[in-house]
């Protein structure tokens, strides 16, 4: 039994002889009936209410339209899906130092560097695989951290997800440069 | 002299340091296990002192008070040397600002990254930043000869390159041009690096300028699995390390070995280890001319060699092991063994006493040893065909390409009732076999072979086989076991007892964990305590399991934390620590 | 397999020697103990037979020595004064080291590149000329000073250039290029033979000595020709070496080392006591070699030249003491590949000496052999530092050696050696009676060092500045030149006495003073007051280094001025050791950038950490000549420095001084 934190000034439950029921022990609290009338115009109400579901994955988690509810603002620092940046001539800034792969605490980037075709002379090696394991990865961020080259980003692309493991064996970097819903957080220059 | 007999004890950091008529600091140093820094010093080479990282601090110099390099400063008794202070600290930190200066932020694309001193040292005893804000100089990038590229941005003109090509190889093809700080590596037009050592500029270069061209680009030092063992290019057997990374050769380098390689391999050996890469390879097994998997084809042998009772003879070649030439010896019994020896290839003799063997099989004085025959027993082996009473044939035939057997011999197995033939490479012109095997690589092996120089050497299996295969010796022991000759298949371990128990033969007292890594002379089974060349248990960092390269590469230095690794103990005894110690 | 990178190589055409040719390369390597030591003279041959050093002549010369090809190549890559297959017929190489370009090389390089019409570096196109950038020639008194195949014009102007390159277009089969050397300053008279003491009987007047001191070394030179065998004999000469030999050779080097010689080459060692290092045969059985240091590189310094090339037999008997006094049967001059002239003379006056006994098999009496052969280097300053002196002449790139063990021990071919400058060589005839003088005559000139009886820790402490001396002064003088002085006079007097130097040019103001050769410090003008000795100027804050004196007014921009000496150190420096090579150019770059106006104060901390860091730390002493000048001149004129990178620019808008507004002397 809770009793009120006020001076009840002898007005209180216990104070003349016919006492108030406790709260929780009149007749209608113990039939639940208010109470749950109550709960059925909550659920009815909310029954006709505008919904926070995402119906994900057909929906995306960043569509505009949620954002009144505050929620699908896409954080920009959001950790999702890799990308291999491309460069101005549309080459993967990637030279395979395998800095990522050795940063990476799930071990779960598999790069197989090989010589760079001899026309691009600024650089000697270029991944000859570049896999990524989504499903391993814990998006950290560390192989971002680890490139000195600004080649793998995480954008803040929720991932979809796949039937099958081996469909999240992100393979070849042909996949993983392509990613139309990327949003590419715009860094700074010096 | 043994490594605890000397002439004098000088100090270094209050430790005293045990040293012989003649010893500069460093090699006292190191040899007692500290260590001091050294680019340009190599002990194979002669002193260069340029780099001036090893600078320290002693008394008894003159003139007094000026810091000294250790590599070219005579140790004297009752010097003291200061190596781990302040102003020792403070000339390394000054030799390494100047050392990166000009040098490139390669490291993400060099493939020295892992096992660069300059990295190393850089982070031992550098700054942690950097002053210098001016245009770095640009020197060429060339290749210099068809296994070396020269990176001349990251040369620190340390000449041991050069040195190397003219005191050891003898050939003389490099040398440094330019003046100052536009000073590089190059030949003369016309003259490329290709003496048969050039490959080892690449391992003394102790920063990313020269490369050994064929494993450029395709790998990182750090997720290569070192597996020590020797290489079977010719009768020197150079002591390497097999480099793999999943489950792949991706190059081989040597290890010191005094008394077989001094510090050296030769290019031949560093590429051979392609010979097991080849398209030519036998890969599946085949049973009457289908391929068949590897079970069926040994049941089938099994069956074969029971049904023989016998009247089995054997082909062999100097590629193969010890145990596996025990084993043959054993499945033949009388019976008669033919050996094809490959032909002689070049040879070389290094200024120093490295030579390249003329005689390209790593086995013959294995052959000697252990079938007691010096010449091909194929006159006998021919007789028993054409007499009709051989049951089965053993062709061992691990010769990357082929043995060159005579056509007589290969015409005579068509005599045999069942051809069991092993193969490294499909042997054209030889007939179809009843049951053919792969045959493995010196790379995929664990046994022990005897050099030309009469050392036995263990080879350690850097790769398992391919596929569903099984390593020769499994598959002879299997053989054995089933023609009733032993009652349990026996590892290359086992072999090794029963054939140094078979006396008089050479190996007599020697343990197979007790080869260690640097081998036994023949004969010296009962004498000779397994010699330890000094290097630590390799650390393997067991969170990515990356060998930790560095740590394990220089013994004992200064503030190295303990490391507590726990080991079988017959590992514990190959790697030198002789079982009474344990 | 990594692909192969794509290279040039440049083709290798075959060459072979005239018989002639031949013979004299065989000729040569006679002279030397190992076949090694030719190349340098057999590259030379090379530049004559094929008209220049490419590589057919390097793999020839290669095979002739049994080196391998690439060891050639990169000797020949060391050193800038081979002919190379780009050059030209006439290669005019201007200098642009601080001595000249404190009287104008920079202007007057961009007026030689503007008349010939290219950069240096490049060849005009009709392959007649090609032009580069030099260091010091060793002529700073005469400056502008440029080359022409290997000959010194001096004195030039865009007049007398222009005036110079018609002649060579015109004609120029039958130019004669000797004729470039002038001689405006001649020294051969004592500045006032009639002058009074100014002080007290007893006690020394250093002022009056040197103003009444009749030039010695000096004394046979400005006749615009080598003196003559018979011309030195009449005045005395060879009379010491006669006498000398006749001295046990111990004894000589006593009296040498009584006598306070001290090294003229730059470092000041007593020469007596280098002699004495050398073992005894039984300690070090084998030859012992005398080596003359003429490679007289150090920027300011021309004395050597004059003394080569007006007076060389004064050379040669000095050489015949010093090989008597160390036991050595073979001498070898080694001389800076640019002079070009001061080889033929030697070669010459070699001739004359081995006609008239002075070489040869019993030169040395009792059936002593001694030869003396002169060895061209070909172009690099590090080739003055004695070891790297001694790489160069056994054949390959001048790289310092490790030291100990010292040259005196283990030297040239590992046997016993004596490097000396060519000054220090020529004060010994004096000692032993050449031209009516003696030992006493020798110790009485020069200030004293500590007083008798008390022994030097560090044989360079106070010893004493003893025998004649010859100074050169180049800059911003009245007067530049040598000055056969003693030690004792002012720093200051020399300068400013209308008798010398005749003061500061255009009237200016005096503002420092290098009084040893670019690789010291500076001496501002309040504290060039100072008696011109090893002692006093060390007490300066300096040193008598080569005596080569280069005096700054107060136009001169002392951070440019500084950037001119750490070019010449960069583009000099060896490259063998790390604290130097990576050291030297990157100071350089910092100057150069706070001399642009894009220094901060930062950089003037970075650059005495550079000099701390490679100071005592390298194989040779090039650290401390490229950042003792640094050091020095930031110290001293660090309002300069601080203005510059305040200001961001240069406050005299980059020029290293104003141009001069008198005339200069035209012959």
């Amino acid at each position: 039994m809770i009793h009120a934190a006020h001076d009840d000034h002898g007005h209180g439950p216990h104070a003349h002889g016919d006492p108030e029921p406790a709260p929780g022990e009149s007749i209608a609290d113990r039939t639940y009936v208010p109470a749950v009338l109550r709960g059925i115009k909550l659920t009815l109400a909310r029954f006709l209410q505008k919904k926070f579901t995402v119906e994900y994955p057909e929906e995306s988690v960043y569509d505009a339209s949620y954002a009144d509810r505050g929620i699908g603002a896409s954080n920009p620092r959001h950790r999702g899906e890799h990308i291999l940046v491309k460069d101005e001539q549309g080459r993967e800034k990637c030279v395979a130092c395998l800095l990522c792969m050795a940063a990476c605490p799930a071990l779960c980037i598999h790069i197989e560097p090989e010589p760079a075709p001899a026309e691009w002379t600024d650089r000697e090696r270029r991944p000859k695989v570049f896999e990524i394991d989504m499903l391993r990865c814990i998006y950290c961020g560390y192989c971002e951290e680890a490139c000195p080259c600004d080649a793998i980003r995480l954008t803040p692309k929720f991932y979809q997800p796949t039937t099958s493991r081996t469909e999240r064996v992100y393979d070849k970097q042909r996949l993983l440069e392509n990613n139309p819903d990327a949003q590419v957080p715009q860094r700074p220059r010096k | 002299m043994t490594d605890t007999e000397h002439d004098f004890t000088f100090a270094i950091d209050g430790k005293s340091i045990p040293a012989r008529k003649g010893d500069t600091i460093l090699k006292a140093g190191l040899r007692a296990g500290v260590f001091i820094p050294h680019y340009c010093w190599h002990p194979g080479l002669t002193v260069a002192g340029n780099c001036r990282i090893c600078l320290v601090h002693a008394t008894k110099t003159m003139p007094p008070g000026k810091p000294v390099i250790a590599c070219a400063t005579q140790a004297v008794e009752g010097m003291e040397v200061e190596s781990d202070g302040p102003r020792t600290k403070a000339l390394r930190e000054g030799v390494m600002e100047f050392l990166l200066v000009n040098h490139p932020l390669d490291c993400p694309v060099c493939d020295q990254a892992g096992e660069c001193d300059l990295q190393q040292y850089s982070f031992d005893y550098g700054r942690a930043t950097s002053r210098f804000h001016e245009p770095k100089t640009q020197r060429p990038r060339k290749d210099l000869g068809p296994l070396i590229r020269f990176v001349g941005n990251r040369c620190i003109v340390c000449t041991r390159c050069v040195r190397f090509c003219e005191e050891v190889a003898g050939t003389g093809e490099l040398g440094v041009v330019g003046r100052g700080a536009m000073s590089w590596i190059d030949t003369f037009p016309g003259v490329q690096l290709d003496n048969p050592l050039s490959g080892c500029v690449a391992d003394l270069c102790p920063v990313g300028a020269l490369l050994d061209r064929d494993s450029m680009h395709t790998t990182r030092v750090w997720l290569l699995r070192g597996t020590e063992s020797a290489c079977g290019r010719c009768a020197t057997g150079c002591n390497i390390n097999v480099e793999t990374w999943n489950d792949q050769v991706r190059r081989l380098t040597p290890r010191e070995n005094q008394a077989v390689n001094r510090w050296w391999m030769c290019d031949e050996g560093r590429l051979s280890y392609k010979e097991a890469q080849a398209p030519t390879r036998v890969r599946r097994a085949r049973v009457d001319g289908r391929e068949a998997s590897f079970l069926d084809a040994l049941t089938r042998a099994t069956d074969e060699v029971r049904k023989a009772q016998g009247g089995v003879v054997a082909l062999t070649t100097g590629f193969a092991t010890n145990e596996e030439l025990f084993t043959l010896k054993a499945l033949v019994g009388k019976g008669p063994i033919a050996v094809a020896y490959a032909p002689d290839g070049s040879t070389f003799k290094a200024r120093d006493g490295f030579e390249i063997s003329r005689d390209k099989n790593p086995n013959r004085k294995g052959v000697e040893a252990v079938l007691g025959a010096t010449d091909a027993g194929e006159a006998a082996v021919i007789a028993a065909l054409e007499a009709g009473k051989v049951g089965l044939a053993i062709v061992h035939d691990g010769v990357p390409g082929g043995a060159p057997w005579s056509p007589t011999l290969l015409a005579a197995l068509k005599k045999a009732a069942a051809l069991l033939v092993l193969a490294h490479d499909d042997v054209p012109g030889a007939p179809a076999a009843t049951v053919l095997l792969p045959a493995m690589h010196w790379t995929e092996k664990e046994g022990t072979v005897v050099n030309g120089g009469g050392r036995v050497q263990r080879l350690r299996a850097a790769v398992p086989p391919t596929g569903d295969a099984r390593v020769d010796l499994e598959v002879l022991q299997e053989l054995a076991r089933a023609a009733a000759l032993q009652p349990r298949v026996l590892s290359a371990a086992g072999v090794f007892r029963k054939l140094a128990a078979a006396a008089p033969l050479s190996f007599d007292g020697m343990d197979y964990n007790g080869l260690g890594a640097l081998g036994v002379p023949l004969g010296e089974g009962r004498a000779a305590r397994p010699a330890s060349n000094g290097r630590a248990l390799p650390v393997v960092d067991a969170r990515t399991g990356y060998e930790a390269g560095p740590v394990s590469r220089a013994p004992g230095r200064a503030g190295d934390e303990q490391v507590r690794v726990s080991v079988h103990r017959e590992s514990a005894v190959g790697y030198g620590t002789p079982r009474g110690d344990l | 397999m990594a692909t192969a990178l794509p290279t040039a190589e440049p083709t290798v055409v075959e060459r072979s020697f005239s018989p002639a040719a031949e013979a004299e390369l065989q000729a040569i390597v006679k002279k030397y103990p190992e076949k090694r030591a030719a190349l340098l003279p057999a590259l030379r041959i090379c530049e004559r037979e094929f008209g220049c050093v490419d590589h057919g002549g390097m793999k020839l010369v290669a095979e002739k020595l049994d080196l391998t090809p690439a060891y050639v190549l990169g000797t020949v890559s060391f050193y800038t004064h081979f002919r190379r297959p780009s050059d030209g017929t006439f290669v005019i190489e201007v200098c642009r080291t601080l001595p000249c370009a404190l009287r104008g090389a920079d202007d007057f390089a961009k007026h030689v590149s503007r008349k010939l019409g290219i950069q240096p570096g490049e060849t005009t196109k009709d392959g007649r000329f090609t032009l580069k950038n030099a260091e010091c020639m060793a002529a700073c008194d005469k400056a502008p000073v440029a080359q022409v195949n290997g000959y010194n014009w001096e004195l030039l102007d865009p007049k007398t250039f222009d005036e110079l390159l018609d002649q060579l277009m015109k004609d120029p089969g039958s130019f004669n290029l000797r004729k470039g050397c002038k001689d405006p300053y001649p020294w051969t008279q004592p500045a006032e033979p009639t002058a009074q003491r100014t002080k007290p009987e007893g006690e020394r007047d250093y002022e009056h000595e040197a103003l009444t001191h009749e030039p010695q070394l000096l004394r046979r030179c400005y006749k615009g020709r080598p003196a003559t065998y018979a011309e030195y004999v009449a005045d005395g000469g060879y009379k010491g070496s006669k006498a000398a030999v006749a001295i046990p050779p111990a004894k000589v080097t006593e009296m040498v080392k009584d006598s306070g010689l001290r090294g003229r080459g730059g470092a000041g060692f007593l020469t007596g006591m280098k002699w004495g290092f050398i073992p005894s045969t039984e300690q070090v059985p084998g030859n012992r070699y005398l080596v003359i240091n003429a490679d007289e590189s150090e920027p300011g310094t021309f004395k050597d030249r004059k003394l080569m090339e007006d007076d060389p037999h004064l050379l040669l008997e000095g050489i015949v003491i010093a090989s008597h006094a160390i036991g050595a049967n073979d001498a070898y001059i080694y001389i800076r590949g640019e002079m070009v002239y001061g080889a033929e003379v030697l070669e010459q006056a070699i001739a004359e000496a081995y006609k008239n006994g002075v070489f040869g098999p019993d030169a040395l009496g009792f059936g002593k052999r001694l030869d003396c052969v002169v060895h061209r280097g070909a172009g690099a300053y590090i080739c003055g530092e004695e070891t790297a002196l001694l790489s160069s002449l056994e054949g390959g790139r001048g790289y310092p050696r490790l030291k100990p063990p010292f040259p005196a021990i283990k030297g040239a071919w590992g046997q016993p050696t004596i490097v000396n400058n060519v000054e220090t060589i020529a004060n010994l005839p004096y000692m032993f009676g050449a031209f009516g003088k003696s030992l006493d005559w020798y110790k009485g000139l020069g200030t004293p060092g500590l007083a008798p009886g008390v022994d030097p820790k560090w044989p360079r402490g106070r010893l004493g500045s003893r025998g004649p001396k010859v100074w050169c002064v180049s800059g911003h003088v009245n007067r530049p030149g040598l000055y056969d002085v003693p030690f004792g006079l002012s720093l200051k007097q020399l300068i400013m006495d209308p008798r010398y130097c005749g003061g500061i040019r255009d009237g200016r103001k005096l503002k420092g003073i290098v009084p040893g050769g670019s690789s010291f410090q500076v001496l501002k003008a309040d504290e060039v007051d100072v008696a011109l000795c090893y002692d006093a100027i060390a007490d300066a804050g300096s040193s008598v280094g080569s005596a080569a004196i280069f005096v700054f007014d107060d136009s001169t921009c002392m951070v440019n001025a500084l950037w001119n000496v750490l070019r010449f150190y960069a583009h000099e420096s060896c490259g063998q050791c790390t604290p130097c090579r990576e050291g030297s150019g990157w100071m350089e770059r910092i100057v150069a950038r706070i001399e642009q106006g894009m220094g901060t104060m930062e950089d003037l901390a970075t650059i005495d950490a550079i000099a701390d860091q490679a100071c005592g730390k390298t194989i040779c002493v090039f650290a401390e000549a490229f950042s003792w000048p640094a050091q020095s001149y930031i110290k001293q004129f660090k309002d300069e420095f601080v203005a510059h990178i305040k200001q961001r620019r240069c406050p005299q808008g980059g020029r290293l001084c104003a141009p001069s507004t008198t005339a200069r002397p035209k012959a």
